[in-house]
């Protein structure tokens, strides 16, 4: 009988032996006492930086209702926007204003205001890996003007700005950056970063009288350290994402190679590799893109169906994707940039060399040669051989 | 009677020591009741508990040579109960005799013209006097005969279903198994159904009992030790084994619990498996309980005992591992690549009635963090309006749940239709529109009802049902690490658990290689080779080799 007692006293005293290691664990907080950031943007004022988040009021989804937020009216997030002397600072002062307590674990984006991103954003991210709330997943983007207007356009496909602007990073590029990435990147003297760009843009101009405001990332925003230093657009921003590898389905617009008009062709494959080639003096990068690509259009009145046709096909491919890297390299040095991260690839392949050279690297960056090697290939030109409703005699 | 009554009992405790002098006498007379093969009631435990020798020699009131004595003895003993019938007649041309039966569990029509038709009008006339013996030996034809010498022994006789044949003029009777009665018969199990397999159960019948196992093994090694428990029950137990396959010691240490019990009485075999389990304050099974004869038919040929007891169709298997408790007997019957994603499930499932309502108290309350973004925020959205805590609305559904699968036991069939309506509609929709808990938690406690639906044996869900609560509420409390620490002393319980010696996670704690057959992969029965772990007493095989498909031609 004492056989049981003992046992019994042993197992409570190992029950209350666990209570101590409780300690910081005892944070028991119901759901609907939270509220659950998506996105932030922060601004700065002035010398003040001001931080909005952006706070999803699941009242208003109604998980029933399901997904498509529709215009209901209103809105399904709450803008809570302080200014303050750092940014995190002003997400307390946030907090005065709130009855539910911040919960930043769940935040999709991160997006950096222009003015910001130009004064540097390493101040933005000390706090990201200082303090536990965050996630280093949360995806890092720069809006083209203020961050918080951005923020703040409402999506008629998703329940949140914040998701929406996280799936159109998705689809804009292959590995959108995390703050993770980010950071990785500024360690590293090798690389620049290169993050995704967001604007304001009209969606359609049918309705005059309501306007739709949309989201639009379509560019990228190329740094020096953690300075913002320009905004790419159009066919540099295409051979920014062709050299980095980042492209996703990479659509490509080619003049036809004899007649009028245009092809399209989209790269569903698509791989870039970087090839650091010591000579004596100078350093020569080389740029491998591969890939192999279907034509989706045929706006011309060029014939393709014949091997030379295929081989003027591809050339021009090869061409226009050979000219679009070298823009955005000549580019990228003249802002003496390394985004692509020619350094880092130096890094990988002979590190001893890159200790050598890493303390002036931006130098040797800007004195480097730079080779494009293309070897893209047109696999599939559609079953129709002319263009569709175009008698072939019509064609050259 | 009192003064009777006493002495039954005093005999009783004597008899039940398996600590005392007479307790290797206490075996031997059980295997000689066995060996005797008879059905003769009280018998074996009569006669082996004192000793040896008959009644007479354990204090035993013997019966006395006159016939009015003995029934007026008889008479008093058994007064004010009706149902015992007393016929006096007299022997063609002889003597006078006295029938006494009790009515309903004996077969009357048998009594009838095996017994009192030949006594009366046919046997020699001769041999009456030849004593009660010989009138019986001869004059009746019935097989199951057995002498009787004293009161005690005539009154148990009378009371199971014997007929007593008493002479006048001799101090001994004669006793008749003439079972007879209505019973109900051979039905498909209720409670454990399967697709394929027989569609026969266990009856009330211990005998009939006994008979659906030797239908199905047909081997003098099946044996059957047959105990009496209950003073006032006198209920019929019979521990059956295979000789050569069970462990000798397991068995014998079964026979020794069996044989320690003291209860006066004994209604259902839950009554014999709490005074024989390992670990009474364990919320786990010890030992399994099915209606199945091919269950327990499939065990026995796996080395374990089975407990039969007569009056209830539930016969017990030890010892047994929990892994065991998760088998079903289709999943030796179906081919087994089902047989095995069936096993899986069931796995799953039984984590699922285990773990979920905690896990989803812990994840919404500590750690919102772990959800995907958007299945937070519908979670969130169903909480919006939701009044209780998320342990509160889990206890309230839960409770409801089981409260609700109690009544749907309980009420009559045709009740229990609108009970589960009822239920449905009022705990279900409403709730949930009116705001008081919100559908992911409606979600979670019907699937969580499901699953452990999933689970074979309703002892072990039982276990599960009261775990659940357990991991609720550590997880109400700690969150995740609560969960943990739930889980790892209830691991540590499981490892520390055995059933008649075999430890309870046998196979995998102990890790034992070759059960790996039969725990979490249901080999096909032409690779099932070796004796599970729970046969400790050799290494040997279950057989040489069971025919390989490989030797058919497959044209």
């Amino acid at each position: 009988m004492t056989g049981v007692n003992r046992r019994i006293a042993a197992v409570s005293a190992l029950w209350l032996a666990l209570f101590p290691l409780l300690a910081g664990c005892w944070d028991r907080r119901e759901i609907n006492d939270i509220a659950i950031v998506l996105g932030t943007a922060v601004d700065k004022e002035g010398e003040m930086y001001r931080t909005t988040l952006q706070i999803a009021l699941p009242g208003q989804m109604s998980g029933t209702k399901g997904g498509g937020g529709g215009t209901t009216g209103r809105k399904n997030w709450l803008m809570v926007s302080d200014v303050a002397e750092t940014p995190k600072f002003a997400t307390f002062k946030g907090q005065q204003m709130m009855s539910r307590l911040v919960n930043l674990s769940h935040r999709r984006v991160f997006i950096i205001g222009e003015k910001v991103a130009r004064d540097g954003i390493q101040k933005l991210l000390d706090t990201m890996a200082r303090d536990p709330d965050n996630r280093l997943t949360t995806l890092v983007l720069v809006a083209e003007g203020r961050a918080d207007r951005v923020l703040n356009i409402e999506s008629s496909l998703e329940l949140v700005p914040a998701e929406a602007i996280r799936e159109e990073a998705a689809l804009f590029q292959r590995h959108p950056p995390t703050l993770k990435d980010v950071a990785n990147i500024l360690y590293d003297p090798g690389k620049d970063p290169m993050l995704p760009c967001i604007s304001i843009a009209e969606m359609s101009s049918l309705d005059a009288d309501n306007t739709n405001k949309a989201i639009r990332l379509d560019k990228l925003a190329v740094f020096r350290d953690d300075r913002l230093v320009g905004i790419a657009d159009g066919e540099l921003r295409d051979g920014l994402l062709l050299a980095s590898g980042q492209s996703k389905d990479f659509k490509l617009l080619v003049p036809a190679p004899e007649g009028e008009g245009n092809l399209n062709v989209i790269f569903h494959h698509y791989a870039a590799r970087l090839q650091p080639i010591f000579e004596r003096e100078r350093i020569r990068m080389r740029i491998i893109a591969d890939g192999y690509g279907t034509v989706v259009e045929n706006n011309s009145n060029f014939f393709m169906h014949r091997p030379e046709g295929i081989k003027k096909v591809e050339q021009a491919v090869n061409d226009a994707v050979r000219n679009r890297i070298e823009k955005a390299v000549r580019w990228l040095r003249e802002k003496k940039s390394d985004a692509v991260g020619f350094g880092r690839a130096i890094h990988v392949r002979r590190p001893q060399e890159w200790h050598r050279m890493r303390k002036n690297w931006r130098e040797e960056f800007s004195r480097a040669d730079v080779e494009v090697v293309t070897m893209l290939d047109v696999e599939n030109f559609g079953y129709n051989r002319a263009p569709f409703g175009k008698r072939e005699e019509e064609l050259r | 009677m009192r003064d009777w009554r006493r002495k039954w009992r005093h005999r009783r405790m004597s008899m039940d020591d398996p600590y005392g002098g007479s307790g290797g006498g206490g075996s031997g007379g059980v295997k000689k009741g066995d060996s005797a093969g008879k059905n003769n009631e009280g018998h074996g435990g009569g006669q082996g508990g004192g000793g040896n020798g008959n009644g007479n020699a354990d204090g035993g009131e013997p019966l006395q040579p006159s016939l009015a004595a003995n029934e007026e003895r008889l008479g008093h003993i058994l007064q004010d109960c009706s149902d015992i019938a007393f016929r006096r007649f007299r022997i063609k041309d002889g003597r006078e005799a006295l029938l006494v039966y009790t009515e309903g569990i004996v077969d009357s029509a048998e009594t009838h013209l095996h017994m009192l038709m030949p006594l009366l009008f046919f046997v020699d006339p001769g041999l009456a006097e030849k004593g009660a013996d010989a009138a019986a030996s001869q004059g009746v034809s019935l097989s199951q005969m057995r002498r009787i010498d004293s009161v005690e022994q005539a009154v148990e006789a009378v009371l199971s279903a014997n007929v007593l044949l008493l002479v006048d003029g001799y101090a001994e009777g004669a006793a008749f198994n003439v079972k007879g009665g209505t019973r109900r018969s051979v039905q498909e199990p209720n409670s454990e159904v399967v697709i394929r397999g027989p569609r026969e159960g266990f009856t009330e019948n211990l005998r009939v009992n006994t008979a659906l196992l030797r239908f199905k093994i047909k081997s003098p090694d099946l044996k059957m030790v047959r105990f009496v428990k209950g003073t006032y029950t006198r209920t019929d137990i019979v521990l059956a084994y295979i000789d050569g396959i069970a462990d000798r010691k397991i068995v014998q240490e079964a026979k020794r619990r069996i044989e320690a019990i003291e209860i006066n009485s004994v209604l259902e075999s839950g009554y014999i498996e709490e005074l024989i389990e390992d670990h009474p304050n364990s919320p786990f099974p010890q030992l399994q309980y099915t209606e199945r004869p091919d269950t327990v038919a499939g065990q026995l040929l796996e080395g374990r005992f089975a407990i039969l007891v007569d009056g209830t169709p539930f016969v017990m298997i030890g010892p047994i591992t929990v892994w065991q408790l998760l088998q079903a007997s289709e999943d030796y019957y179906e081919r087994f690549y089902i047989s095995n994603l069936i096993r899986w499930l069931r796995f799953g499932f039984a984590l699922i009635a285990l773990y979920l309502p905690a896990l989803y108290v812990a994840v919404v309350t500590f750690h919102p963090d772990m959800l995907p973004t958007t299945l937070l925020l519908s979670v969130a959205a169903a909480r919006e309006a939701i009044p209780f805590p998320a342990l509160v609305e889990m206890l309230i559904m839960e409770v409801s749940f089981e409260a609700l699968r109690e009544a749907g036991i309980r009420l009559p069939k045709t009740v229990g239709q609108a009970v589960s309506i009822l239920g449905a509609l009022v705990v279900g929709q409403a709730a949930v529109e009116a705001g008081i808990v919100s559908a992911p938690v409606v979600i979670i406690v019907s699937l969580t009802g499901i699953a452990s639906f999933t689970i074979p044996r309703f002892s072990l869900a039982i276990t599960i049902r009261i775990l659940r609560f357990v991991m609720i509420f550590a997880a109400a409390a700690f969150g995740l690490y609560g969960l943990v620490i739930a889980t790892i002393m209830l691991v540590a319980h499981m490892c520390n658990l055995n059933s008649f010696g075999v430890p309870y996670l046998t196979g995998v704690a102990p890790f034992r290689g070759r059960d790996q057959q039969d725990i979490f992969i249901r080999t096909p029965w032409s690779r099932m080779n070796y004796m599970p772990g729970t046969y400790v007493q050799s290494r040997r095989k279950r057989t040489d080799q069971n025919t390989k498909q490989g030797v058919h031609e497959s044209w």
